[in-house]
């Protein structure tokens, strides 16, 4: 049963802006180098960091108006949206056993938060 | 491009610390008030956070993101056993189902993350 109709586009997009922060984190990676400098500009590490922050803020806030169960089965899309970044912007392959992972792994977190 | 195995090890280690500081925090969280917002679970709970996060951001250094991301589900793995063990929180058949489907997905991209075998002739 929904909460409130708000919260499901809400926490879409939360997970849309997680995947997105782990892509930035990803590509700020592989530019670290381990100096002070070169850490302070390197903005996409910075900047997935944040959007990490602040997505994990929008779901505390949304764990106050609407079921863990239904946010945990939305939250689990953010895997698929990691893997379409991936493909899109790092050029990964997707390969079957990845998709079947991936799959398992959504269902699987889905059906966690279902029996909570 | 494979996905060293050191780079998923790496991240594995991360979702373990990830889940002793989330329960770290609960922990810590029960006993919050105004007079004592912080104390030592807590604190110790977002050092290991942070640490994580570390950990994480360098297993993506080694590795592809669409096989390290989906990893990351095994949070809720450890998180949900070390609720059972130490917080008392039921288990009923359908979290056990959901968490040997997200085994099940690590033993998946695990295979794809391994180089094709070449045959040489």
């Amino acid at each position: 049963m929904v909460g409130a109709l708000w919260t499901i586009p809400v926490m879409v997009a939360t997970c849309i802006f997680t995947a997105l922060a782990a892509l930035l984190l990803k590509q700020g990676a592989m530019l670290l180098s381990f100096d002070i400098r070169s850490l302070v500009r390197n903005w996409r590490l910075i900047t997935g960091v944040a959007l990490f922050t602040v997505a994990s803020g929008v779901y505390v806030v949304l764990l106050k108006f609407e079921q863990l169960s239904l946010l945990y089965a939305v939250g689990a899309t953010t895997y698929i949206w990691g893997a379409l970044f991936a493909k899109v912007y790092l050029k990964e392959k997707i390969c079957k056993w990845k998709i079947a992972g991936i799959a398992a792994i959504v269902l699987g977190v889905a059906l966690v938060g279902l029996a909570s | 491009m494979a996905t060293p195995t050191k780079a998923i090890a790496v991240l594995l280690l991360s979702t373990v610390v990830t889940s002793i500081g989330n329960a770290l925090l609960k922990l810590g969280s029960a006993s919050v008030s105004l007079s004592q917002p912080l104390n030592i679970p807590l604190l110790i709970g977002v050092v290991l956070y942070g640490f994580s996060a570390i950990l994480f951001i360098l297993a993506l250094r080694g590795g592809e993101l669409s096989v390290l991301y989906p990893l990351y589900g095994l949070n809720f793995v450890w998180i949900n056993l070390i609720a059972m063990r130490f917080f008392d929180e039921p288990m009923p058949p359908l979290k056990w189902l959901g968490i040997g489907l997200i085994i099940l997905g690590l033993v998946f991209i695990s295979r794809s993350s391994k180089p094709p075998v070449e045959v040489v002739l």
